[in-house]
Protein backbone atom coordinates (compact mmCIF):
# COMPACT_ATOMS: atom_id res chain seq x y z
CA UNK A 1 0.00 0.00 0.00
CA UNK A 2 1.76 3.51 -0.96
CA UNK A 3 -1.15 6.05 0.35
CA UNK A 4 -4.40 5.37 1.75
CA UNK A 5 -7.65 5.28 -0.37
CA UNK A 6 -7.75 9.24 -0.54
CA UNK A 7 -4.19 8.81 -2.71
CA UNK A 8 -2.27 10.52 -0.25
CA UNK A 9 1.56 9.05 1.16
CA UNK A 10 1.32 7.56 4.65
CA UNK A 11 4.36 7.10 6.83
CA UNK A 12 3.87 5.22 10.08
CA UNK A 13 6.22 6.89 12.72
CA UNK A 14 7.28 5.08 15.24
CA UNK A 15 8.97 6.61 18.79
CA UNK A 16 11.49 4.04 20.88
CA UNK A 17 13.41 4.04 23.52
CA UNK A 18 15.61 1.00 24.79
CA UNK A 19 13.34 -1.39 22.58
CA UNK A 20 15.52 -3.22 20.77
CA UNK A 21 13.51 -6.52 21.88
CA UNK A 22 10.77 -6.09 19.93
CA UNK A 23 11.41 -2.84 17.45
CA UNK A 24 11.99 -5.37 14.77
CA UNK A 25 8.83 -7.48 15.23
CA UNK A 26 6.84 -3.94 15.59
CA UNK A 27 8.23 -2.70 11.90
CA UNK A 28 7.90 -5.90 10.12
CA UNK A 29 4.06 -6.06 11.34
CA UNK A 30 3.77 -2.14 10.13
CA UNK A 31 5.29 -2.50 6.45
CA UNK A 32 2.84 -5.13 5.89
CA UNK A 33 0.22 -2.07 5.90
CA UNK A 34 2.37 1.03 5.96
CA UNK A 35 5.62 0.65 3.62
CA UNK A 36 6.97 4.13 5.32
CA UNK A 37 7.94 3.64 8.56
CA UNK A 38 9.84 6.21 10.46
CA UNK A 39 11.37 4.92 13.89
CA UNK A 40 12.63 7.84 15.97
CA UNK A 41 14.77 6.66 18.36
CA UNK A 42 14.64 8.82 21.73
CA UNK A 43 18.66 8.36 22.49
CA UNK A 44 18.41 4.83 22.99
CA UNK A 45 21.51 3.07 25.39
CA UNK A 46 20.99 -0.35 22.96
CA UNK A 47 20.07 -1.07 20.20
CA UNK A 48 17.30 0.31 19.14
CA UNK A 49 18.48 2.47 15.83
CA UNK A 50 20.51 -0.07 14.48
CA UNK A 51 18.06 -3.03 14.69
CA UNK A 52 15.31 -0.88 12.95
CA UNK A 53 17.31 0.09 10.44
CA UNK A 54 18.23 -3.51 9.74
CA UNK A 55 14.13 -4.33 9.81
CA UNK A 56 13.70 -1.89 7.02
CA UNK A 57 12.66 1.50 8.52
CA UNK A 58 14.25 4.85 8.34
CA UNK A 59 15.62 6.34 11.85
CA UNK A 60 16.47 9.36 13.31
CA UNK A 61 18.33 9.36 16.14
CA UNK A 62 17.97 11.60 19.17
CA UNK A 63 21.71 12.84 20.45
CA UNK A 64 19.48 13.56 23.85
CA UNK A 65 16.98 11.74 25.52
CA UNK A 66 13.75 13.80 25.41
CA UNK A 67 10.66 11.91 25.81
CA UNK A 68 8.07 10.37 23.93
CA UNK A 69 6.78 13.73 22.72
CA UNK A 70 9.86 15.10 21.36
CA UNK A 71 10.22 11.97 19.51
CA UNK A 72 6.71 12.50 18.01
CA UNK A 73 7.49 16.24 17.10
CA UNK A 74 10.38 15.18 15.46
CA UNK A 75 8.62 12.62 13.81
CA UNK A 76 5.84 14.54 12.95
CA UNK A 77 8.13 17.47 10.99
CA UNK A 78 9.78 14.42 9.37
CA UNK A 79 6.62 13.45 8.17
CA UNK A 80 5.14 16.92 7.19
CA UNK A 81 8.40 18.17 5.40
CA UNK A 82 8.48 14.85 3.41
CA UNK A 83 5.26 15.87 2.21
CA UNK A 84 2.82 12.29 3.48
CA UNK A 85 -0.52 13.13 4.27
CA UNK A 86 -1.14 10.86 6.61
CA UNK A 87 0.98 9.97 9.86
CA UNK A 88 0.02 7.04 11.81
CA UNK A 89 1.70 6.63 15.28
CA UNK A 90 2.37 3.51 16.63
CA UNK A 91 4.20 2.16 20.06
CA UNK A 92 7.43 0.41 19.85
CA UNK A 93 6.68 -2.02 22.50
CA UNK A 94 4.68 -4.21 20.70
CA UNK A 95 1.45 -2.97 22.52
CA UNK A 96 0.43 -1.73 19.91
CA UNK A 97 -1.12 -4.70 17.24
CA UNK A 98 -0.68 -3.08 13.35
CA UNK A 99 -2.96 -5.22 12.29
CA UNK A 100 -5.86 -2.62 13.16
CA UNK A 101 -3.58 0.08 10.99
CA UNK A 102 -6.45 -0.05 7.89
CA UNK A 103 -8.86 0.68 10.44
CA UNK A 104 -7.67 3.40 11.57
CA UNK A 105 -6.85 5.07 7.91
CA UNK A 106 -10.70 4.01 6.77
CA UNK A 107 -11.56 5.62 9.92
CA UNK A 108 -9.34 8.79 7.93
CA UNK A 109 -10.98 8.29 5.08
CA UNK A 110 -14.03 8.55 6.52
CA UNK A 111 -13.59 12.58 7.65
CA UNK A 112 -11.86 12.37 10.43
CA UNK A 113 -8.76 14.39 11.34
CA UNK A 114 -7.38 12.68 14.28
CA UNK A 115 -8.38 8.84 15.07
CA UNK A 116 -7.18 6.99 18.29
CA UNK A 117 -7.05 3.38 19.01
CA UNK A 118 -8.81 2.90 22.62
CA UNK A 119 -8.52 -0.25 24.44
CA UNK A 120 -11.46 0.58 26.86
CA UNK A 121 -13.71 -0.51 23.51
CA UNK A 122 -13.19 -3.92 24.36
CA UNK A 123 -11.41 -5.95 27.03
CA UNK A 124 -8.73 -5.70 27.14
CA UNK A 125 -8.17 -2.90 29.49
CA UNK A 126 -8.40 -5.38 32.03
CA UNK A 127 -5.02 -6.61 31.48
CA UNK A 128 -3.81 -3.24 33.22
CA UNK A 129 -3.22 -2.54 36.56
CA UNK A 130 -6.33 -1.17 38.46
CA UNK A 131 -5.00 1.91 39.44
CA UNK A 132 -3.18 2.90 35.82
CA UNK A 133 -7.24 2.34 34.80
CA UNK A 134 -8.29 4.28 37.14
CA UNK A 135 -6.09 7.21 36.02
CA UNK A 136 -6.35 6.92 32.55
CA UNK A 137 -10.42 6.72 33.08
CA UNK A 138 -10.46 10.12 35.26
CA UNK A 139 -8.21 11.65 32.78
CA UNK A 140 -10.50 10.99 30.24
CA UNK A 141 -13.45 12.03 31.55
CA UNK A 142 -11.83 15.38 32.65
CA UNK A 143 -10.51 15.88 28.92
CA UNK A 144 -14.13 14.88 28.09
CA UNK A 145 -15.42 17.58 29.91
CA UNK A 146 -13.21 19.97 28.65
CA UNK A 147 -12.91 19.30 25.35
CA UNK A 148 -16.58 18.98 24.57
CA UNK A 149 -15.33 14.83 23.20
CA UNK A 150 -17.26 11.61 24.11
CA UNK A 151 -13.64 9.53 24.17
CA UNK A 152 -12.88 6.82 26.16
CA UNK A 153 -8.41 6.63 25.88
CA UNK A 154 -7.17 10.08 25.85
CA UNK A 155 -3.71 8.87 26.90
CA UNK A 156 -3.65 6.22 24.08
CA UNK A 157 -0.46 6.59 21.89
CA UNK A 158 -1.89 4.65 19.05
CA UNK A 159 -3.54 7.29 16.50
CA UNK A 160 -3.64 7.93 12.72
CA UNK A 161 -3.70 11.94 11.54
CA UNK A 162 -3.90 13.79 8.48
CA UNK A 163 -0.80 15.82 8.34
CA UNK A 164 -3.08 18.99 7.64
CA UNK A 165 -4.54 17.96 11.20
CA UNK A 166 -1.47 18.00 12.89
CA UNK A 167 -0.45 21.70 11.00
CA UNK A 168 -2.72 23.10 13.49
CA UNK A 169 -1.78 21.49 16.52
CA UNK A 170 0.77 23.31 18.54
CA UNK A 171 4.08 21.97 20.12
CA UNK A 172 4.26 18.84 21.97
CA UNK A 173 5.83 19.18 24.75
CA UNK A 174 8.39 16.49 25.43
CA UNK A 175 6.71 14.10 28.23
CA UNK A 176 2.92 13.55 28.77
CA UNK A 177 1.74 14.58 25.54
CA UNK A 178 -1.49 12.74 24.74
CA UNK A 179 -3.66 14.71 26.91
CA UNK A 180 -2.47 18.07 26.12
CA UNK A 181 -2.61 17.11 22.08
CA UNK A 182 -6.00 15.73 22.54
CA UNK A 183 -7.72 18.57 24.43
CA UNK A 184 -6.14 21.27 21.80
CA UNK A 185 -7.07 18.78 18.67
CA UNK A 186 -10.75 18.93 20.66
CA UNK A 187 -10.76 22.90 21.52
CA UNK A 188 -9.83 24.08 17.94
CA UNK A 189 -12.71 21.67 16.51
CA UNK A 190 -11.10 18.64 14.67
CA UNK A 191 -12.92 15.58 14.14
CA UNK A 192 -11.63 12.75 16.61
CA UNK A 193 -12.95 9.53 16.43
CA UNK A 194 -11.74 6.37 18.19
CA UNK A 195 -11.64 2.47 17.39
CA UNK A 196 -11.71 -0.21 19.45
CA UNK A 197 -7.59 -1.59 19.52
CA UNK A 198 -6.96 -4.41 22.07
CA UNK A 199 -3.76 -3.58 23.50
CA UNK A 200 -2.67 -6.28 25.93
CA UNK A 201 -0.30 -5.28 29.02
CA UNK A 202 3.44 -5.64 27.23
CA UNK A 203 5.20 -9.04 27.87
CA UNK A 204 8.43 -8.30 26.08
CA UNK A 205 11.25 -5.69 26.81
CA UNK A 206 11.16 -3.23 30.22
CA UNK A 207 8.01 -0.86 31.03
CA UNK A 208 8.80 3.28 30.20
CA UNK A 209 5.94 3.12 33.33
CA UNK A 210 8.17 3.86 36.46
CA UNK A 211 7.10 5.06 39.79
CA UNK A 212 8.65 8.52 39.37
CA UNK A 213 6.56 8.47 36.16
CA UNK A 214 3.25 7.25 38.29
CA UNK A 215 4.02 9.70 41.31
CA UNK A 216 4.40 13.06 38.68
CA UNK A 217 1.61 11.84 36.30
CA UNK A 218 -1.39 13.47 37.69
CA UNK A 219 1.35 16.91 38.54
CA UNK A 220 1.93 16.26 34.46
CA UNK A 221 -1.53 16.40 33.90
CA UNK A 222 -2.63 19.09 35.15
CA UNK A 223 0.03 21.32 33.86
CA UNK A 224 -1.26 19.77 30.22
CA UNK A 225 -4.91 21.14 30.96
CA UNK A 226 -3.88 24.53 32.35
CA UNK A 227 -1.82 24.80 29.62
CA UNK A 228 -4.51 23.95 27.01
CA UNK A 229 -6.84 26.21 28.71
CA UNK A 230 -5.06 29.19 29.44
CA UNK A 231 -2.60 29.49 26.32
CA UNK A 232 -4.15 27.34 23.38
CA UNK A 233 -7.51 28.63 22.40
CA UNK A 234 -9.18 28.02 19.21
CA UNK B 1 30.08 59.86 58.99
CA UNK B 2 30.94 57.98 62.29
CA UNK B 3 33.69 55.52 62.35
CA UNK B 4 32.30 52.72 60.05
CA UNK B 5 31.32 49.32 61.88
CA UNK B 6 32.79 45.53 60.70
CA UNK B 7 29.06 45.28 59.37
CA UNK B 8 29.26 47.99 57.04
CA UNK B 9 32.92 47.62 56.05
CA UNK B 10 31.58 44.64 54.98
CA UNK B 11 28.61 46.10 52.74
CA UNK B 12 30.41 48.19 51.39
CA UNK B 13 32.91 45.92 49.96
CA UNK B 14 30.35 43.07 48.56
CA UNK B 15 28.47 46.24 47.39
CA UNK B 16 31.21 47.70 45.21
CA UNK B 17 32.08 43.59 44.21
CA UNK B 18 28.71 43.29 42.50
CA UNK B 19 29.02 46.72 40.84
CA UNK B 20 32.47 45.79 39.73
CA UNK B 21 31.78 42.35 38.48
CA UNK B 22 28.17 43.36 36.64
CA UNK B 23 30.44 46.16 34.75
CA UNK B 24 32.94 43.53 34.02
CA UNK B 25 30.19 40.66 32.69
CA UNK B 26 28.46 43.18 30.84
CA UNK B 27 31.01 44.37 28.79
CA UNK B 28 32.23 41.02 28.25
CA UNK B 29 28.75 40.35 26.97
CA UNK B 30 28.82 37.57 29.42
CA UNK B 31 25.65 39.20 31.33
CA UNK B 32 22.42 40.65 29.94
CA UNK B 33 21.25 44.49 30.73
CA UNK B 34 18.04 43.06 32.62
CA UNK B 35 20.65 41.16 35.43
CA UNK B 36 23.26 44.19 35.19
CA UNK B 37 20.39 46.37 36.25
CA UNK B 38 19.92 43.89 39.27
CA UNK B 39 22.74 43.92 40.79
CA UNK B 40 23.70 47.78 39.80
CA UNK B 41 20.57 48.17 42.41
CA UNK B 42 21.75 45.81 44.74
CA UNK B 43 25.54 46.96 45.03
CA UNK B 44 24.24 50.34 45.14
CA UNK B 45 21.74 49.81 47.30
CA UNK B 46 24.78 48.14 50.07
CA UNK B 47 26.69 50.65 49.17
CA UNK B 48 24.70 53.52 50.57
CA UNK B 49 23.42 51.55 53.15
CA UNK B 50 26.99 50.91 54.58
CA UNK B 51 28.25 54.20 53.74
CA UNK B 52 24.61 55.83 55.51
CA UNK B 53 23.13 53.67 57.96
CA UNK B 54 20.35 56.18 58.38
CA UNK B 55 18.80 55.39 55.04
CA UNK B 56 18.63 51.85 56.27
CA UNK B 57 16.90 53.73 59.14
CA UNK B 58 14.55 55.61 56.72
CA UNK B 59 13.44 52.56 54.68
CA UNK B 60 12.65 50.73 57.41
CA UNK B 61 10.27 53.39 58.34
CA UNK B 62 8.94 53.78 54.65
CA UNK B 63 7.76 50.09 55.12
CA UNK B 64 6.49 50.12 58.25
CA UNK B 65 9.27 47.68 59.86
CA UNK B 66 10.03 47.39 63.36
CA UNK B 67 13.60 46.61 63.25
CA UNK B 68 16.42 47.40 60.84
CA UNK B 69 17.10 43.28 60.46
CA UNK B 70 13.16 42.34 59.56
CA UNK B 71 13.85 45.01 56.94
CA UNK B 72 16.86 43.63 55.39
CA UNK B 73 15.39 39.85 55.47
CA UNK B 74 12.28 41.18 53.35
CA UNK B 75 14.26 43.51 50.83
CA UNK B 76 16.45 40.06 50.56
CA UNK B 77 13.56 37.75 49.96
CA UNK B 78 12.29 40.05 47.46
CA UNK B 79 15.45 40.13 45.59
CA UNK B 80 15.70 36.14 45.89
CA UNK B 81 12.35 36.02 44.08
CA UNK B 82 13.11 38.40 41.49
CA UNK B 83 16.09 36.12 41.13
CA UNK B 84 14.49 32.82 41.19
CA UNK B 85 11.97 34.09 38.64
CA UNK B 86 14.70 35.19 36.37
CA UNK B 87 16.51 31.73 36.60
CA UNK B 88 13.50 29.58 36.35
CA UNK B 89 12.68 32.20 32.91
CA UNK B 90 16.02 31.05 32.04
CA UNK B 91 15.35 27.36 32.72
CA UNK B 92 12.65 26.86 31.19
CA UNK B 93 13.88 28.57 27.74
CA UNK B 94 17.29 26.68 27.80
CA UNK B 95 15.13 23.56 28.14
CA UNK B 96 13.08 24.78 25.24
CA UNK B 97 16.34 25.00 23.37
CA UNK B 98 18.05 22.11 23.95
CA UNK B 99 14.81 20.27 22.37
CA UNK B 100 14.74 22.37 19.58
CA UNK B 101 18.81 21.75 19.06
CA UNK B 102 17.97 17.67 19.54
CA UNK B 103 15.63 17.97 17.14
CA UNK B 104 17.31 19.51 14.64
CA UNK B 105 20.47 17.64 14.83
CA UNK B 106 19.06 14.41 14.39
CA UNK B 107 17.00 15.39 11.45
CA UNK B 108 20.30 16.69 10.13
CA UNK B 109 22.38 13.56 11.09
CA UNK B 110 19.45 11.36 9.36
CA UNK B 111 20.04 13.54 6.43
CA UNK B 112 23.63 13.53 6.89
CA UNK B 113 23.96 10.05 6.83
CA UNK B 114 21.53 9.07 3.80
CA UNK B 115 23.53 11.89 1.92
CA UNK B 116 20.52 13.23 0.58
CA UNK B 117 18.81 16.30 0.63
CA UNK B 118 15.15 16.39 1.90
CA UNK B 119 13.74 13.27 -0.69
CA UNK B 120 11.24 10.38 0.12
CA UNK B 121 12.44 7.45 2.28
CA UNK B 122 13.24 4.70 -0.14
CA UNK B 123 12.03 2.32 2.68
CA UNK B 124 9.31 0.60 0.32
CA UNK B 125 9.66 -3.37 0.79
Amino acid sequence: MRGNASGQRVIAVIPAYNEEATVAEVIRSVREHVPNVLVVDDASCDQTAQVAREAGAVVVSHVLNRGVGAALRTGYRYALEHGFGVIVQIDADGQHDPRYIPELLQALNGGCDVVIGSRFLNESHREHGWVRRVGIRFFTWVGNRLGGTNLTDITSGYRAYRAEALKRLGRLPDRHWAVEQTLEAARKGLKIKEISVKMPARRRGKSQFTLSTFLGYPLRMLDSILRVLLFRRS
Amino acid sequence: MRAMRLVNVVGLAVGLYFLVQSYRLVRRREEDVFSFLIWLIVGTALVVVSLFPGVADYVMTLLGMEMRAYTIFTLGILLAYVLMFQLFRLIWRLNRSLSKLNEELSLLKALHEKGEAYEEPSNEP
